[in-house]
């Protein structure tokens, strides 16, 4: 009975306070917010007040009618009730007598599909695709919305922004701009966070006329709008509190304020864009890139088939560790590798991470020296897959001369799958003699997973132009993927000419700053990050960054010598 | 394995966070230190270069120690922290270190460079007070860093010892403003 005890009170405010019970029946809602509605039309009611007719149906119905609202041109009542069955109940007083006329009752719509149709169509009517626009000014007022009761108490208005952004996201719009002003979000406890979530990429808002008071307010959108450049907050009691240069701050890539520009674009994205683009590989001459290339595809084709006939590339001075770090830095990859917890325990016995491994026993005892010792540690690790071959790009490569050792030294960053157990699994080196491990002390069975790794050889002319490895450093780690050196930015790059890696490229877009695609392609890749840096100190153009390059033969001290001695002469034109 | 060989790794660990710091100091709010002179703090980036080093970052190469390190100056602030490291002693004349070594580094993304230079417009804001030159950081990426240095380094960390510096960064987030 869940009116009971209210009879006297009637009408329907009575059943708003009653929420507990209405989003208990109605199990189709959305995330427990509104609820089933339908909607009745009611005609010859005119001759009383609205709350007059409002008590006589429940009086004589015990149904509460609710959203009152009436066309002040016709006099139609349009209400809502709870569900159908109310609907019905409320219909059988058609025909009955009130305030002297014959009441006129039908049910208009039968709103079963509930609040997400609704605010599905909300939100469609709200998007403009062509600006990629979404403009939810002023909804808390919408009329629709409204005599629906999403805005009817506390609890539904604050999920009805989520409920709207959910929808948002499932409908995938492509979003760039939101207004969300008038919606009173100081007053109601939206939780906003979750339209950073939504649209991460989102460039401009619009919060202008919300009542918001407090500077801290803001803080929920900490790192979560990395692209915004347009922020309007005019209207709201906070600006007495000059928020301003928090908001700068909060978000990275900000340009304009109320209309203000409070940054510089092209030194937002310079400063914002690590001045060096990844290149995946990098050799120091042909030789070199010829030399390592050929070695590291027998390499890991040995590696993954038949890993004891790499032996033959180790002499007794020849040197090998692994080492493992289990930590988890960026977002996970993939579901698959990242949510299940890591199993290191092939590993763990024998890995040389001198972070954790500080005796200078346990760290010699760790180290393989020569190939009967690289052997046994070879054998302790996982059978593995690499894919150089058919996934190149999920590797990236250095390799340049070590002159020491007149070799050169060859790193390698990649993934590989294990595809099986050790061939001999390890136990604990390094301790003291004859201590018995405890069990339960670590885990040596492992799962097989995909890894990250990173490979670090040092390779020397062995006799009869073979190779030796004279020293083989393996890092093992948590899989990352190859993104930190794919082509592909997440983010949108700045306006650096396409194929061209230089700081020159991402310095500020005012042509005299940049150097031309045409000239940069002509410059080394050290020509080009000599120019930069000379731009930077100089202050030079373009153009006389070059000329003093040129006349300074590509040296930089020499460079900039000539330029504080000249300084005094260079006209004014030759500045940025 | 002869049981008495002395640990040749003791100094390395150190050394590695002492250079890292070079990495990560800041003009802005240590400038004393530098007699506020750009070109002493752009000097003190990892000084333990030897000025014709083989410096290659994220697979792009510097000729000169210079290059590098005014590259470097103008970068935001940066945290490096040492996560795992392994080095191998390779016998030469003179021996030297390999190193295998896994970092994380964040930057700075309030819009500011360690020398200085600021994004934001001049004479727009109201005052600032001191707290807000504070660094934002963003999230990690992790870098691999590959060394060689001298054995002198055992007996001083402040030589020109590094003759070769790799520094690549191997995972990132998607959720960064600074972008790698």
């Amino acid at each position: 009975m869940y009116r009971g005890g209210r009879g006297g009170r009637g009408g329907y405010n009575n059943s708003y306070s009653n929420n507990n019970n209405y989003s208990n029946q109605n199990s189709n809602n959305t995330n427990g917010m509104g609820q089933d509605a339908v909607t009745l039309e009611i005609f010859n009611w005119n001759n009383a007040s609205t709350s007059d007719l409002a008590s006589f149906i429940s009086r004589k119905t015990r149904v509460s009618i609710r959203n009152i609202q009436v066309d002040a041109t016709t006099n139609v009542l349009r209400a809502s009730v709870r569900n159908d069955k109310e609907a019905q109940e409320v219909q059988k007083l058609n025909g009955s007598k009130f305030a002297g006329a014959n009441l006129k009752i039908s049910i208009v719509g039968l709103q079963t599909s509930s609040t997400m149709d609704l605010l599905k169509s909300f939100l469609a009517s709200r998007y403009d695709s062509q600006s990629k626009m979404l403009n939810l000014e002023n909804m808390i007022n919408d009329p629709i919305l409204v005599s629906n009761g999403l805005f009817s108490t506390a609890n539904t208005s604050s999920k009805m922004f989520p409920a709207l952004m959910k929808l948002a996201e499932i409908e995938k719009l492509d979003i760039e701009s939101v207004n969300l002003s008038s919606t009173n979000l100081g007053g109601i406890n939206f939780t906003m966070s979750i339209l950073g979530t939504t649209f991460p990429n989102l460039k401009n808002l619009a919060l202008t006329n919300n009542n918001i008071t407090k500077t801290r307010y803001f803080d929920q959108f900490k790192g979560r709008f990395n692209q915004l450049r347009q922020l309007y907050i005019s209207g709201n009691p906070v600006l007495s509190e000059n928020p301003q240069p928090h908001l700068v701050k909060l978000f990275p890539r900000l340009l304009i304020l109320d209309g203000v520009v409070v940054r510089d674009e092209a030194k937002v994205n310079a400063i914002l864009t690590f001045p060096i683009q990844s290149s995946s590989m990098f050799f120091e001459s042909k030789t070199i890139q010829d030399t390592a290339t050929g070695f590291v595809a027998n390499f890991l084709n040995l590696w993954d088939t038949r890993r004891a006939d790499l032996l033959q590339l180790y002499t007794p001075d020849s040197q090998f560790s692994y080492q493992i770090d289990t930590t988890h830095i960026a977002d996970p990859v993939s579901q698959s590798s990242n949510l299940q917890p890591h199993s290191w325990g092939y590993y763990i016995p024998n890995s040389r991470n001198l972070t954790r491994v500080s005796a200078g026993r346990s760290r010699m005892a760790r180290l393989a020296k020569g190939p009967e010792a690289i052997s046994k540690l070879f054998k302790n690790l996982p059978k593995t897959k690499h894919h150089l071959m058919d996934q190149p790009d999920a590797f990236a490569m250095e390799a340049w001369s070590f002159p020491a050792l007149q070799g050169i030294m060859v790193v390698l960053h990649g993934e590989f799958e294990e595809i099986g157990a050790p061939e001999q699994i390890a136990h604990s080196t390094g301790g003291p003699k004859g201590a018995h491990r405890r069990p339960g002390n670590y885990r040596t069975e492992g799962s097989l997973e995909k890894r990250s790794f990173d490979r670090t050889f040092v390779i020397v002319q062995g006799p009869n132009g073979s190779l030796i490895v004279a020293s083989d450093l393996l890092l093992i780690r948590v899989y990352a993927g190859s993104k930190a050196w794919s082509t592909q930015s997440p983010t949108p790059a700045p306006s650096a000419p396409s194929g061209v890696a230089s700081p020159v490229a991402a310095a500020p877009s005012n042509s005299a700053n940049v150097i031309s695609p045409e000239v940069l392609n002509k410059l080394t890749p050290i020509q080009q990050q000599m120019a930069a840096a000379v731009m930077n100190e100089t202050r030079l153009s373009a153009q006389f960054t070059l000329m003093l390059c040129e006349q300074s033969q590509w040296n930089y001290e020499a460079a900039l010598q000539s330029f504080q001695a000249s300084k005094a002469q260079i006209p004014p034109e030759a500045f940025q | 394995m002869n049981k008495q060989e002395e640990d040749p790794s003791a100094k390395i660990e150190q050394f590695l966070k002492h250079i890292l710091l070079t990495l990560d100091t800041d003009f802005v709010t240590s400038s004393q230190r530098y007699q506020n002179n750009p070109q002493a703090f752009q000097a003190s980036i990892l000084p333990q270069l030897n000025p014709q080093s083989a410096v290659i970052i994220n697979g792009q190469p510097f000729g000169e120690r210079a290059v590098f390190q005014s590259l470097w100056a103008n970068l935001p602030a940066s945290q490096h922290t040492l996560l795992s490291f392994d080095t191998h002693l390779i016998p030469a004349i003179q021996p030297v270190y390999v190193i295998n070594a896994h970092l994380k580094v964040r930057f700075d993304e309030s819009g500011r460079t360690r020398l200085g230079d600021s994004s934001e417009k001049e004479g727009i804001m109201p005052p600032q007070p001191a707290t807000a030159t504070r660094p934002i950081w963003g999230p990690w990426f992790g870098v691999d860093l590959n060394l060689a240095v001298d054995s002198k380094v055992n007996q001083s960390f402040d030589g020109e010892l590094i003759s070769t510096w790799n520094w690549r960064t191997t995972s990132k987030s998607e959720g960064s403003a600074y972008s790698i």
